[in-house]
């Protein structure tokens, strides 16, 4: 049996100046861009991790109560700090007067959402760009069916979106309303005033809105459609498959030119994935894990587990993360399932989330 | 069949769906304090079935809607639907084929329930989470009636010292079921020393499963991998709560929280132990309106007194939490309520 006790954290003064973070900032920025094998992944990955966990206590802290050992000697031994602590507590290697961005993360009222700070962009744009880049992104002209960063700065999402209009320099118009509500009209004059093939983005409810609300709108050949963002807090549920029959007939797309980002506000890179079944993948500075959560190793190839990500340019706060989706291994890169609650059997238990959430 | 020939088989079928053996002296009692004539003012008042109940067991525990058909067949309903979760209940369906046939052939199991045929039910018994029952509070006519069980949660109250004879029915109250039930155990208050509660009751849960082997799905897996890390990462920001744990795999794991904010429970053998400062309403909170049961030590009346204004439709000792007796009013309703017809029989003089 095993037994644990709270942790005592350090009491030794951090060392939180800024001017390590931004040297760590360039180098990694310099991987990004010119690439490395994953013997080199392996090296920056174990070095940045004993870089912010010297900065950063809940890293440490956490590793020692969960039972990590002490100096991992590859990147999968690192400890992946759960999704709650962004929740939770602030989780940043960097003076807290140096920050100039927050994101946090979306979800339904009442409910405590995530931090993730950043004290620059440059990194973080670094990292989106090279990204669409790796995954064959082609730069279409993007029409957003989601606020732009104008509109949401604290949305991860949009702010990712406008990255790449600067990074990438990719013309975006904008065409979302207040409550997901989605002015159809103007999208159908921008696709038939359009010659040219391109990207219709947006977050899955705000397409699901669009099915059910607008007669078809079929978009030039060549475009491309970026789903994104799931359901959360909206009480909806459409199977993947589903969804995707529907905006093939509605759009006139192939599936494969139906793509889905996968991202999250705690991250600083995004996966990206077309049609169906197949794997989500990232840039080279990317690592995921598939873990068995009966045994906390990683899963054996096509079994469902938890999903954890490496990322290096997860700088400012923690680079390995354990999110709440499952996915099925696929050799090193993994299959996305997400978490349904419909697939928890809970008898007539009352449900511990309506318990926290009512007392939240 | 006669009713006493009903009732007598009724008795013989019912240790399945109560936990343990029921005598037909205790199904006809039931059956006639329930059901037989009552006086009334100007006469008397009888039972009569209804002509048909359906009952919508969404859940996968057999539990509720075994209880529910087997009301169904004491009162004498003569026909009953029972819709079945998607994964189906088997032991509902083997407890079904075990009926006389004279009993049985009233019995309709399915796992589809179209609305024409929900339309051809006058009383719906629906055991579900909340959104189950306002998707079928939607579908009804005003004049089908609705008996609604929803989601609800049970807790045990240890007052005072002396806890170790508790410990055994403690873990039977967890391990029925795998904590899906309503009467499942969930959250054990303890007045005093509650840490060497917990950690008692730790060891007493790896003895008891230790020969029992554990599987769950990867949903669930992943949510019982999660809450410990939750836990755990509230111990690593210095929070003062503790878990055990097995040491490999998830089959049990207690957690010990003196902190006034709950921790997530996913079920599934997961229990938390709390302090118990002697208002059972403040520590439920709002969630009070959803307590189904505690289970109480010391069982005494002066103790059970105190937990009355959480209104518990059950107060009783560990390790019998899971078994109901056969006349418990579960939400609140008789035993037959919703299944009988009661008609007034006015056959004396109005008086005054």
């Amino acid at each position: 049996m095993n037994v644990t006790i709270p942790s005592q954290m350090s009491a030794s003064p951090l060392d939180h100046s800024l001017a390590p973070v931004l040297r760590w900032q360039e180098r990694l920025t310099n991987w990004i861009l010119t690439g490395g094998d994953d013997d080199h992944f392996n090296a920056l990955a174990l070095e940045l991790h004993a870089f912010q966990k010297a900065r950063c206590p809940v890293i440490a802290a956490y590793a020692g109560v969960a039972g990590w050992q002490k100096e991992p000697a590859h990147w999968k031994e690192i400890p992946a700090l759960p999704l709650e602590a962004f929740k939770r507590t602030r989780v940043t290697i960097f003076p807290e007067e140096a920050t100039k961005h927050e994101f946090i993360t979306s979800g339904t009222t009442g409910e405590t959402r995530g931090r993730h700070f950043m004290p620059n962009l440059d990194l973080y744009q670094t990292a989106v760009c090279a990204g669409w880049a790796e995954a064959g992104l082609p730069d279409l002209p993007q029409l957003l069916l989601l606020p732009t960063e104008t509109e949401a700065p604290q949305s991860s999402l949009a702010t990712m979106f406008g990255l790449l209009q600067r990074g990438r320099g990719i013309s975006q118009t904008g065409l979302w309303q207040e409550g997901h509500r989605l002015d159809a009209g103007q999208l159908r004059a921008c696709v038939v005033e359009s010659a040219h093939p391109l990207c219709l983005a947006g977050t899955s409810l705000a397409f699901l809105h669009l099915l059910e609300t607008s007669d078809r709108i079929v978009l030039p050949a060549g475009s491309i459609l970026m789903e994104t963002g799931g359901f959360k807090g909206s009480g909806r549920q459409i199977e993947k498959r589903e969804l995707y029959g529907q905006l093939q007939e509605f759009f006139g797309l192939q599936t494969d030119r139906i793509w889905n980002e996968y991202g999250m506000t705690e991250l600083s890179s995004q996966f990206y994935t077309n049609d169906l079944g197949n794997v989500h993948r990232s840039g080279h500075w990317v690592r995921a894990m598939v873990v068995d959560p009966a045994t906390g190793e990683e899963a054996k190839e096509g079994a469902t587990g938890v999903l954890r990500l490496y990322d290096l340019a997860n700088l400012f706060s923690c680079l390995a993360v354990e999110t709440r989706d499952l996915a099925i291994r696929r050799g090193e890169e993994f299959e996305l399932i997400g978490r349904d609650p419909a697939a928890l059997p809970r008898g007539c238990s009352r449900e511990a989330d309506a318990l926290l959430q009512s007392e939240g | 069949m006669t009713t006493a020939e009903r009732l007598r088989h009724l008795a013989e079928v019912a240790e399945p769906v109560w936990g343990r053996p029921v005598t037909f002296e205790a199904v006809d009692r039931l059956f006639q304090e329930e059901m037989g004539p009552q006086p009334s003012l100007q006469g008397q008042r009888v039972a009569v079935p209804v002509s048909a109940v359906c009952h919508v067991i969404s859940g996968n525990t057999p539990q509720a809607g075994l209880q529910s058909l087997w009301r169904g067949l004491v009162a004498g309903v003569p026909r009953q639907l029972v819709k079945l979760p998607g994964a189906g209940l088997p032991e509902l369906d083997r407890w079904v084929a075990d009926l006389p046939w004279q009993l049985r052939e009233g019995i309709t199991l399915v796992h589809e329930l179209p609305d024409e045929t929900l339309a051809d039910y006058p009383v719906v018994a629906v055991f579900g989470r909340d959104q189950t029952i306002e998707a079928f509070r939607r579908k009804l006519r005003a004049d089908q009636r609705l008996l609604a069980y929803g989601h609800r949660f049970s807790v045990g109250v240890i007052m005072g010292a002396g806890w170790n004879e508790i410990l055994a029915g403690a873990v039977q109250d967890i391990l029925l079921f795998d904590q899906l039930g309503c009467l499942s155990l969930r959250t054990i208050l303890v007045s005093q020393s509650g840490n060497a509660f917990a950690e008692a009751l730790a060891g007493a849960l790896q003895q008891a499963c230790a020969k029992r082997a554990t599987t769950h799905n990867p949903a669930v897996a992943a949510e019982i991998h999660e809450a410990r890390n939750r836990i755990r990462l509230r111990m690593a920001l210095a929070e003062p709560l503790r878990i055990w744990t097995e040491k490999a795999g998830l089959p049990w794991t207690v957690i010990w929280n003196p902190t006034p904010e709950p921790v997530f429970n996913p079920l599934h053998r997961f229990v938390e132990v709390r302090p118990y400062p002697g208002d059972l309403a403040g520590v439920l909170g709002t969630e009070r309106d959803h307590l189904a049961a505690v289970a109480l030590h010391p069982c005494a009346s002066a103790h059970a007194e105190t937990l009355l204004p959480c209104r518990p439709s059950r107060i009783c000792r560990f390790g019998e939490l899971q078994l109901p007796p056969i006349d418990w009013p579960q939400e609140n309703r008789a035993p037959f309520d919703g299944f009988v017809q009661w008609v007034e029989i006015e056959t004396k003089q109005p008086s005054g």
